[in-house]
């Protein structure tokens, strides 16, 4: 690279130009660090925190009172939208104050508004069951659990939570009532894992 | 010296001139610093404080969070360009210092986010990038007229809830300063 040095005898314009060649040629031998050495950006840094979900029981799911076995199965069912179906040995039984209706167990779901979630609950359990001598009853099994949200009614096990990020769901099942049943209390706790999903 | 003449005196030198200041004038060198990906954290849960970790590998890590999914976490990325500004080929050798500016935690909604811990694959033995420590870095052996690295940046985040939830978004500033040009 050359660079022409300014003359002192040129004038006005000439030396202007020259000057100003002269100076640029003095920027490009030593590179940059004038105005053009420095450079900044924005980077983004970006999250969704969203609240952790919950679940509340609120009813049991209750069989109510009934008999059954007689050297015959039987079952009982409750639907989760209300109401029970009664199928061979299986029958309800009304006390001196009344009949005590069988009902779906309820949840209330609580989270993220706006966010779909799933519930999963066991295939089967096993209710374990109390004489009222004190002694103990063989188990009976609750199967065909099955899942019905407020939100999403038809989607089986799976919701929406509303614009205050809560939803229920109720849960309903099928008691099978073994030809030997024994007279007692039955009773089983059973897990209902709610996820985001 | 008659008028005609003292102009073609001047024009001679001035003409001669122009070719050599307009190509000087052209392109003056210059350093740019260019933002590429953001830095994704993505979708987590977090029942009262928890964090996780982006690494500039890409690496997540979460302490005392749930994620919701891995896919969408991913360092952010930068691109430092050097141009000199003419086509010459002279090996060059350009030490520029980076440095990330402090970022204040950001909240939202009962939800508080804040930025530690960054690094980056930028090499030279850098790994950490502290805000407001300045770190050096040299491309080296530049001929092409943009010289140019790409680096990731990684950073935990950490997050306290009290309620609900949010999306947080933060923007760290940073800064490139060329040090010295050398060749």
């Amino acid at each position: 690279m050359w660079c022409t040095p300014p003359t002192q005898r040129l004038q006005g314009v000439a030396r202007h130009l020259l000057m100003t060649g002269g100076f640029a040629c003095a920027a490009a031998a030593t590179p940059a660090l004038a105005a053009g050495n420095m450079a900044s950006a924005l980077g983004m840094a970006s999250a969704t925190v969203i609240a952790p979900i919950s679940v509340t029981q609120v009813a049991d799911l209750d069989f109510g009172t009934l008999t059954g076995g007689h050297g015959a199965a039987g079952t009982i069912t409750v639907a989760t939208g209300g109401g029970a179906t009664y199928a061979g040995s299986a029958q309800a039984v009304c006390g001196a104050t009344g009949c005590l209706t069988p009902h779906a167990a309820r949840f209330a779901v609580r989270g993220e508004p706006g966010r779909a979630y799933v519930v999963t609950a066991p295939a089967s359990i096993t209710a374990n069951g109390s004489t009222l001598a004190g002694g103990t009853a063989p188990g009976l099994v609750i199967d065909a659990l099955t899942i019905r949200t407020d939100s999403r009614p038809a989607a089986s096990a799976s919701g929406i939570l509303d614009g205050n990020g809560t939803d229920g769901f109720d849960v309903g099942g099928t008691l099978e009532l073994t030809p030997d049943l024994v007279p007692a209390r039955y009773r089983a706790w059973f897990p209902m894992l709610v996820s985001y999903g | 010296m008659t008028a005609a003449g003292l102009r073609s005196a001047l024009l001679a030198p001035v003409l001669a001139l122009l070719p050599v200041a307009g190509t000087i004038h052209a392109a003056p060198p210059a350093l740019d610093l260019l933002p590429g990906r953001e830095l994704r954290f993505g979708t987590v849960v977090v029942t009262d404080a928890g964090s996780r970790m982006v690494s500039a590998s890409g690496a997540v890590t979460n302490d005392s969070i749930m994620p919701m999914g891995f896919a969408s976490a991913r360092p952010a990325s930068f691109t430092i360009a050097y141009d000199r500004g003419s086509d010459e080929n002279r090996p060059l050798s350009i030490t520029i210092e980076i440095e990330l500016s402090s970022i204040p935690p950001v909240s939202r909604s009962g939800v508080t986010g804040t930025l530690s811990d960054f690094d980056t694959d930028l090499g030279g033995g850098i790994t950490p990038l502290i805000p407001g420590q300045p770190v050096s870095y040299t491309i080296t052996n530049c001929t092409t007229r943009i010289c140019s690295t790409e680096f990731q940046v990684g950073a935990r985040l950490s997050i306290t809830r009290s309620t609900g939830g949010a999306s947080l978004s933060l923007y760290p500033p940073i800064t490139a300063r060329i040090i010295a040009v050398k060749g």
